[in-house]
């Protein structure tokens, strides 16, 4: 390892994107930059048509961005087009060659960069083996499942050894079981190949168990990008709270700051400690408080908010209290189920309502 | 109990009634088509068959007497005095000539094909059927016509000479008329559509996403059209040439207009043989071989074909 590895395998600065022109201008993306580091799990998660693709093809080479860059390690690839990209691709609808059988679909890439017969053997079949397809290695591609298909494609995006592969949605198709076990199947290959994954997905739990890092996207911006907990924990703005796992929302005016705490009093008059993270700490702000840690009291306990339970939904693993709190705030708390005993609260009853420490956050938007 | 039983075999009877008079009848439906295939296509087949084997009559028709001279003429002809036996030359060479145009024009239909049959495919939907039918307007006018306009402008006094002369580029008028290369000219010319046809129906078929997989396996543009787009278009390609090569093989009308008797092809030898030469059984014999050899062309394309598919697996 005497090879100084760059600091990013990819980068892309600054990206403009419109499509169309006049009345049905799109812009695509805004001014989106993300650094991807060599070896990592990288996850652009956002709702459907908020560019997860277009920023995809500008990294593979399809779409020239209309102003911002795009980096190889220190390489300006921007105008590269994709057959000299060592970047591959796991398409949406996996884009098989029909008239290929699965070994010559691996050996695709390998054959075009002119490498030895004997390399190409080789590499497929480990290929193959990394996917677990040996034994299909000569069937015909339409004639195997779905799961299969995108294991083949993955192996033939990786076989070529690319500085990034870069999945779109690869397991929008598939339902929730083959998925889970592809998720795995996923960071097992990220992991053993050492090779950066940039997957685009808009399922928030996918992107948090499989990510290191994620980038949440909104209509064509980059909202945040951070570790999975970052996210979490630290959403920086109410689309983030809202988009990745759920968040009840409170409104309130900044009393004092201490460090990097502030007491928030909300309009009901109670009086919250909140975390401040990156937002401005005076006037009216916003803050956010998961439901998982709203914690329910005796009514009339010391230091909790008085508050009504309006509905009490039972899911399984938990049930979700919906409350009102005496100055008119709603909001949710998810409360784990005992192992025996009914719901522990219901319609119409009245508790006190507490948040755990460290549970509010103030968003900066 | 028994009542309902009874009733119920007597549905499924019924059923099956039905389903062999249906069955039946859509037999009966397609007897007319079948009878007139049949007289249309084996029925003339047989006479020229008998007819081959049959002895010329002094002024055309034939004598019923059984032999196989005409066979025999297709290849070999007597020499002069009689005895000696040579290979009847201009056979041959009508032969060889008729498949070589064939199969040029099939590769000049493709050449010229290909593209406009993907430049059609990859417009969006509304456009895509006024280009295809502008590529189908020839259609519309009889093959004659068509063959007439050329000839009108490549021969000895036609638009290109004139207009070539005119200009100064040449003093003598080019034999243009009555050369293969003519000929090539009028087939490509009438054949295309058959060519551009089946292929824009394979290539409208296409995902192009596929292109793109390509592209992103580091394959270039001449890659990804001969391992990807040609295989795909595969199915396409071979009906299109079919199609083309068989027209061209048979064609009459075109080669006797532009090709006249100096670049004769077989259609129009067997068209002699039954008029000026009254020699039918020549003519029939000749018919027949020229369907063999479409025959077994077409298989042996479709078995390479098939071969070079299970090759790239
Ligand atoms: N080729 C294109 N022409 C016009 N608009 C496009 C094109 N590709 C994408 N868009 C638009 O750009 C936006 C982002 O699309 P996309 O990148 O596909 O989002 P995502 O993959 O996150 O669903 C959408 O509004 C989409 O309609
Ligand atoms: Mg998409």
């Amino acid at each position: 390892m005497a090879g100084k590895q760059p600091a990013t395998a990819i980068e892309a600065r600054g990206i403009s994107k419109v499509f169309g022109s006049g009345q049905n201008e799109t812009r695509a993306l805004d001014d989106v930059s993300m650094q991807i580091r060599p070896n990592e799990f990288f996850t652009l998660l956002g709702p459907s048509g908020c560019g997860k693709t277009t920023l995809l093809r500008m990294v593979a080479g399809f779409e020239v961005p209309n102003s911002g860059a795009v980096f190889l390690g220190d390489e300006d690839i921007t105008g590269t087009p994709p057959n000299r990209r060592p970047v591959n691709t796991v398409f949406q609808n996996h884009a098989l060659f029909p008239h290929l059988s699965v070994a010559r679909n691996v050996a695709f890439g390998l054959e075009m960069l002119g490498k030895p017969r004997k390399e190409i053997s080789d590499t497929v079949a480990r290929m193959l083996a990394l996917v677990r397809m040996e034994q299909f290695a000569n069937q015909a591609t339409n004639q195997i499942s779905k799961s299969q298909k995108l294991r083949v494609a993955l192996a033939r995006a990786l076989a070529p050894r690319p500085e990034a592969l870069l999945l779109d949605e690869p397991l929008i198709a598939l339902d929730h079981k083959l998925r889970k076990e592809m998720q795995l199947e996923l960071k097992r290959l990220q992991a053993e190949t050492g090779i950066a994954f940039v997957f685009a997905t808009q399922d928030q739990q996918e992107a948090l168990t499989m990510s290191d890092r994620i980038a949440v996207m909104n209509a064509g911006h980059m909202i945040q990008i951070g570790s999975p907990e970052d996210i979490y924990s630290r959403p920086s703005g109410r689309f983030v709270a809202s988009f990745i796992g759920e968040s009840n929302f409170f409104e309130g005016t900044v009393q004092s700051v201490k460090g990097d705490v502030a007491d928030i009093r909300m309009p009901s008059g109670h009086i919250v400690t909140a975390r401040l993270g990156a937002a401005k700490p005076e006037g009216s702000v916003t803050f956010a408080v998961r439901p998982e840690h709203v914690r329910l009291e005796q009514f009339g306990v010391a230091g909790t908010m008085p508050a009504k339970v309006t509905q009490a939904v039972y899911s399984g693993t938990d049930t979700h209290c919906h409350l009102e709190l005496d100055g008119g705030e709603r909001l949710v708390a998810r409360l784990q189920n005992a192992a025996s005993g009914g719901p522990a609260y219901d319609k119409g009853m009245r508790a006190g309502v507490r948040f755990d420490e460290g549970a509010a956050h103030v968003l900066a938007d | 109990m028994a009542t309902m039983e009874t009733s119920a075999s007597s549905a499924s009877n019924h059923e099956a009634l039905a389903n062999s008079r249906r069955t039946r009848n859509s037999w009966l439906l397609s007897l007319p088509a079948v009878l007139l295939l049949l007289i249309g296509a084996s029925g003339p087949l047989l006479v020229l068959l008998v007819c081959s084997f049959l002895e010329p009559g002094d002024y055309g028709g034939v004598i019923w007497k059984p032999g196989i001279e005409a066979w025999f003429k297709t290849i070999f002809s007597d020499g002069i005095g009689g005895d000696a036996i040579q290979l009847a030359d201009a056979h041959l060479l009508i032969f060889w000539r008729s498949v070589k145009v064939s199969l040029l024009t099939v590769l000049v239909t493709f050449a010229l094909g290909f593209p406009t049959a993907y430049f059609i495919a990859t417009r969006p939907r509304p456009q895509r059927t006024v280009w295809l039918f502008l590529i189908t307007i020839p259609f519309w006018s009889s093959l004659l016509i068509r063959t007439i306009a050329i000839l009108e402008m490549i021969r000895g006094e036609g638009v290109i000479n004139t207009l070539a002369i005119w200009i100064g580029f040449i003093d003598q008028p080019m034999q243009m008329l009555h050369t293969e290369g003519a000929v090539l000219l009028g087939m490509a010319y009438v054949y295309l559509p058959l060519m551009v046809l089946p292929l824009h129906a394979s290539i409208e078929r296409f995902d192009f996403r596929l292109l793109e997989a390509g592209y992103d396996l580091y394959a270039n543009r001449w890659q990804v059209f001969r391992r990807i787009v040609l295989p795909l278009a595969g199915p396409g390609i071979v009906a299109g040439s079919i199609l083309v090569f068989v027209s061209s093989l048979g064609a009459y009308v075109t080669p006797r207009v532009l090709g006249g008797d100096e670049s004769a092809m077989i259609a129009s030898l067997i068209g002699y043989q039954f008029s000026q030469a009254e020699n039918w059984p020549l003519g029939a014999a000749l018919a027949i071989l020229l369907l063999a050899a479409v025959a077994i062309v077409l298989v042996i394309f479709i078995r390479t074909l098939c071969a070079e598919r299970a090759d790239d697996r």
